[in-house]
């Protein structure tokens, strides 16, 4: 159970970016995407939420094809994301972001626990509650926007480069608030990362894609004996 | 009959509004709403002069042109600030303005009553009093006005106008003086709208306020949007309908002006949504409607369509280096004597609160391949970005061939040998695939509005035949005619190499130019830069796919956190341990 | 003494009205982000229909200003997808958007004209109080203009900031994409945008249609005072859009001491375009991080 792709491509306009990749995220699982820029990660992240239309191939999630799903299908499924960058609403309080980012959640208890959740994982942002997200520093935008995403309690959480633009520590405690998600919540969670040796830490299973293929997939463990990372990008 | 001759003296007066305003809306995209202020600033200027200070018709035709254009560059000068939607608002503003002049300056302008008595349409002397005569004269003006207008329309200076509509920024990059252009369109536009206000002045014999309101300018809009932006005889042929139909509609029973008014307006508002909507390029048009765009073939179910092989490495379509065809530069050891061609020395850049550049000091080689590769955020698009006067630096300068260039604006540097593509890409969608290139031919005389006149020019054909050889290196030379939207993605990034080719450009800097790719294309594009050395130029090359690196680079400059942290030949660089642990992430 | 006092009790009438028009255009620009010209013929039809239903149809007036109003964000949404839904799906480029806009809004009020005739229309069997406060004197409709499109600024600041819903509408116009990939629906969001905004230049277009009564080309100025005070208070804010207009409607009238009355608006203009060319990002708006 989980998701699975199945021959998937993906196109902005003109331009194929992803052609026909199939991968596999099984519940509870930490599986990182790697792969040089524009290899086609972020594209496929958007075509699993349903930002983009995969031109060809078939998404399934728990068994039920979503590959038509627009992005309010995927959240209410229990599929969020985190994009790289600016993943937030930066004009609006802490507090608000995340009211907005139980949008699909219509049940109070459930909000109610999910601000508890936040709470525990990170303090900072009951701190800031009230200060507008923009003014926020770069990591605790990062804590923002992993915050928002864990609202609607999902199954499957996806990330996309987290690690960007962080200090080296900030960067380590993010890692470990994702095993901490992983372990606490059971939430399945697709990496896609630049910091090679940071996702290789936490994921048990890691994809390299590279001009829009998938040209390996092994376990975490077997990559990191491999000598040359060079080589596979 | 005379009823005729004065519709048929009124189409011709508005075609020279309409092709005016083509120049700028139709051409440059420049939205103003302004068009009936310069029209009205031509005609009460040539009144008055020819009232006030006797001059002959003609006299005071030329120097309302002038006036006139000065206003132009009253409007086109602040335009330059703002945004583009902004320009409406402007224009609108000094519309009102001049509207408000007219009225309220009513010892020079009349007021409201306007002016009466305005001397004939003479011609050495003698007073051209028949209609004919009148039609005649304002033909042939308007004949040489269509010529004018043709001219520049299919000369050098035509093209950038239609690039700048497309993509300003990609023109300045090719060494366009952007603003002087949109300053120029302005006011020549604003000239002959001048030209057209001191006719009607001197053929009708009296001007008012009311002839020169915002409904006028967007009357002549509709002209316009109706024939087809940037074609000018699309705008004569619209001036012929939206003046000519409803004069005839007068003669339709039960059509009193007070039905016949809002009804004509009823019309062209409709007209212009329905253009928008199923013919934004007008009746006549410049251009084809785009067709859906092609993607690239993509390969059926039970083709393989993956070529990894994690042993040998990615690629085993792509040759090595040492049984690269011949022709194919040399990779060369560590260079001590080689000359620079580019230096940057100590650039440093914030943004906001972080700095993306960092000291940063790099040399690029004559007649090499040099590779700049780091991990996200490490300053290499900044980099490009600095050295081509994109953004000014906050520390450091720029040197090209040991002159320093760092305070030079972006379109200068272009001439002075340096050009750059765009990561995404920035062509020009609505020109053709040729027209692309050739815009980007330096010192075009014809690139001069005056000069563009002069109808004989064998630098033009020079310089098609040096775009097409860029067409022709890079395979695209039989989709010359095509428009650059109708393109495949891989064929568009050829293109983009072309046009930079096109340049004359000797160091060339190319911003992840296999990108987006399939690995044929990406073949076909590093074989195609590999031997651009071998004709004297000098590459810098920014590429997150360590493959392409690993096979065209000479020297890899490996940057991190906006600084240069080493440099030296690919095996060396992929080697290090050290940066390897940076490159993957936080040792 | 007396004339400064009339003259700025009339800037702040009319004040009130621009800082109305300007928060309601202001309101669909920031979230589409489309530069709504017809936002003018709305103006319009919530005028003509409130004129309408009281004077053809016998509709008391109030209940007639509410129906004007309804109609009036009906007829902006029916704007919204029937203009520029289709040229967005087709991805016209903003300038066909635009002329699109102007189009519309030359057609509705052709019709108009040619319906209702181009004579200014008063509503019949209103008649306005005169009301003096020491030396300045106004009539009930200018102090009704000025209490409700006051509230209605305030309301709807609170509303965007204090509401659920308003804070849904910011969201949209802050970052769209984020805004779809937490589940929300950017086109109903657009249409809701659109319904308010035109909500409330209905009001104003029935508030001067009591003050001056209507005539077919009234919304043209309407439409282009109310982008200009967004554009020199900063497109980002929807307060600074209000304190411009305000601040022009007030400056219009105070000029009257020194410039000839004719002159105001061409002076007007003229300090706008000079405002904007030396801050294009607009006069309240912070400098973007």
């Amino acid at each position: 159970m989980g998701l699975s792709l199945e021959q998937v491509f993906l196109a902005y306009g003109n331009k194929v970016v992803v052609r026909g990749i199939s991968l596999g995220i099984q519940e509870h699982e930490i599986v990182t995407l790697l792969g040089h820029n524009g290899a086609g990660k972020t594209t496929t992240l958007k075509g699993i939420m349903g930002l983009i239309r995969p031109l060809r191939g078939k998404i399934h999630f728990y068994g039920e094809d979503k590959t038509e799903w627009p992005a309010k299908e995927n959240v209410s499924k229990g599929i969020s994301y985190v994009p790289q960058g600016m993943g937030l609403f930066p004009d609006l309080t802490v507090a608000y972001n995340l009211e907005l980012a139980s949008y699909t959640v219509h049940d109070p208890g459930e909000v109610d626990t999910g601000y508890e959740e936040i709470f525990r994982l990170f303090p900072i942002l009951k701190e800031r509650a009230w200060q507008i997200a923009g003014t926020l520093s770069g990591g605790q935008q990062r804590m923002l926007s992993v915050a928002m995403a864990l609202m609607t309690k999902p199954k499957l959480l996806m990330m996309d480069e987290p690690s960007l633009g962080l200090a080296p520590l900030l960067v380590e405690q993010l890692m470990e608030t994702v095993q901490t998600i992983n372990r606490r919540m059971g939430t399945a969670i697709f990496l896609v990362e630049q910091n090679v040796k940071q996702a290789l830490k936490v994921a048990a299973r890691a994809y390299i894609m590279k001009v829009g293929d998938i040209i390996l997939s092994e376990t975490t463990a077997a990559l990191r004996d491999k000598e040359q990372l060079w080589e596979l990008f | 009959m005379e009823y005729f001759l004065h519709v048929a003296v009124l189409v011709l007066i508005y075609a020279i509004l309409s092709i005016s305003y083509n120049l700028l809306m139709g051409f440059t995209a420049l939205f103003s709403l302004a068009h009936a202020a310069m029209y009205g600033i031509g005609a009460y200027a040539s009144t008055l002069l020819a009232l006030q200070l006797g001059l002959n018709i003609w006299a005071s035709l030329v120097a309302a042109v002038l006036i006139t254009a000065a206003s132009g560059a009253v409007i086109g000068i602040p335009a330059l600030r703002v945004r583009s939607h902004y320009l409406v608002v402007l224009s609108f503003g000094f519309q009102m303005v001049i509207y408000s002049l007219m009225m309220n300056l009513v010892s020079f302008t009349g007021g409201e009553g306007g002016i009466i008595g305005i001397p004939k349409i003479s011609i050495f002397g003698l007073a051209l009093r028949a209609k004919w005569q009148a039609l005649l004269c304002i033909g042939l003006i308007t004949a040489l006005i269509l010529w004018i207008a043709l001219r520049w329309g299919q000369s050098p200076f035509g093209r950038v106008l239609k690039a700048i509509r497309d993509d300003e920024e990609a023109t300045r990059a090719l060494g366009k003086n952007v603003v002087s252009a949109k300053v120029i369109v302005f006011m020549i536009s604003g000239a002959l709208a001048a030209v057209a206000g001191s006719l009607y002045a001197h053929y009708i014999g009296f001007i008012n306020p009311f002839t020169f309101t915002l409904n006028e300018s967007v009357f002549i809009l509709a002209m316009v949007v109706f024939g087809g932006s940037g074609n000018f005889y699309g705008s004569i042929l619209g001036a012929l309908v939206l003046v000519a139909v409803p004069e005839l509609l007068r003669f339709v029973r039960g059509f009193s002006e007070a039905i016949a008014g809002p009804f004509r307006h009823i019309l062209y508002g409709l007209m212009l949504m329905a253009m928008m909507r199923f013919r934004p390029q007008g009746l006549i048009g410049e251009y084809k409607a785009p067709k859906p765009v092609p993607l690239d073939r993509l390969p059926s179910e039970h083709e393989n369509t993956s070529t990894a092989d994690p042993e040998k490495g990615y690629w085993t379509a792509l040759p090595s280096r040492s049984t690269a065809p011949s022709g194919v530069h040399e990779r060369k050891g560590a260079p001590v004597t080689e000359t620079f061609l580019m230096e940057a020395h100590g650039l440093s850049k914030h943004f906001g609160g972080i700095l993306a550049v960092n000291e940063l000091s790099i040399g690029l080689r004559q007649g090499r391949i040099t590779g700049l590769i780091g991990p996200n955020g490490a300053g290499k698009t900044t980099f490009f970005n600095l050295v081509t006067g994109f953004f000014p630096p906050d520390r450091g300068k720029v040197l090209l061939r040991g002159k320093d260039i760092t305070a030079l604006p972006p379109h200068l540097k272009t001439r002075l040998g340096m050009a750059r593509t765009f990561q995404e890409l920035r062509l020009f969608p609505h020109m053709t695939v040729l027209d692309t290139v050739l815009v980007a031919r330096p010192k075009q005389k014809g690139e001069n509005f005056a000069l563009a006149l002069w109808p004989f020019s064998p630098e033009e054909g020079q310089n098609r035949q040096e775009a097409l050889s860029c067409l022709e290196f890079v395979g695209l030379a039989s989709k010359r005619d095509e428009l650059t939207e109708n393109l495949s993605y891989a064929e568009q990034k050829l293109l983009s190499l072309a046009r930079l080719l096109a340049t004359g450009a000797e160091l060339l800097l190319l911003d992840e130019p296999t990108s987006g790719l399939d690995p044929n294309s990406i073949s076909r594009i590093l074989h195609l830069i590999e031997t651009l050395p071998a004709q004297g130029k000098t590459i810098c090359i920014v590429e997150h796919n360590l493959d392409v690196m690993r096979h065209i680079a000479d020297w890899v400059c490996f940057l991190a956190e906006g600084r240069m942290l080493a440099e030296g030949i690919p095996e060396d660089i992929f080697a290090d341990k050290t940066l390897a642990d940076i490159y993957f992430g936080g040792g | 003494m007396e004339l400064f006092a009339q003259l700025a009790t009339i800037g702040i009438i009319l004040g009130s009205l621009y800082a109305l028009f300007a928060v309601s255009w202001g309101v669909i620009f920031k979230v589409t982000k489309t530069f709504h010209f017809a936002h003018g013929i709305v103006f319009t039809i919530g005028a003509y229909a409130c004129l309408i239903f009281t004077n053809y149809l016998r509709i008391p007036l109030i209940l007639s200003a509410l129906l004007a109003v309804a109609v009036s964000s009906l007829a902006g949404v029916a704007i919204e997808l029937l203009t520029y839904r289709p040229l967005r799906r087709i991805l016209s480029t903003p300038l066909a958007i635009l002329i699109s806009s102007l189009g519309t809004l030359i057609v509705v009020e052709n019709f108009i004209a040619l319906v209702m005739g181009s004579d200014i229309k008063p509503i019949t069997g209103f008649h306005p109080k005169a009301i003096f406060v020491g030396p300045v004197a106004f009539t009930s409709i200018q102090l009704t203009i000025v209490i409700i499109s006051l509230l209605l600024v305030v309301g709807l600041i609170w509303f965007l900031y204090r509401t659920r819903t308003g804070r849904i509408l910011q969201a949209v116009a802050s970052n769209p994409e984020m805004a779809e990939v937490v589940g929300i629906d950017a086109p109903k969001v657009f249409l809701l945008a659109f319904a308010i905004g035109s909500a409330l230049i209905g009001v104003a277009g029935v508030l001067s249609l009591l003050e001056k009564g209507a005539n077919p080309y009234m919304g043209t100025m309407a439409v282009l005072i109310g982008a200009i005070a967004v554009i020199m208070g900063g497109v980002e804010s929807i307060p600074g859009g209000a304190v411009s207009g305000f601040i022009l409607g007030v400056a219009i009238n105070l000029s009257v001491i020194r410039i000839p009355s004719e002159w105001q608006y061409a002076i007007a203009f003229g300090i706008v375009i000079v405002l904007i060319i030396l801050r294009p990002e607009g006069i309240l708006a912070q400098k973007t991080r």
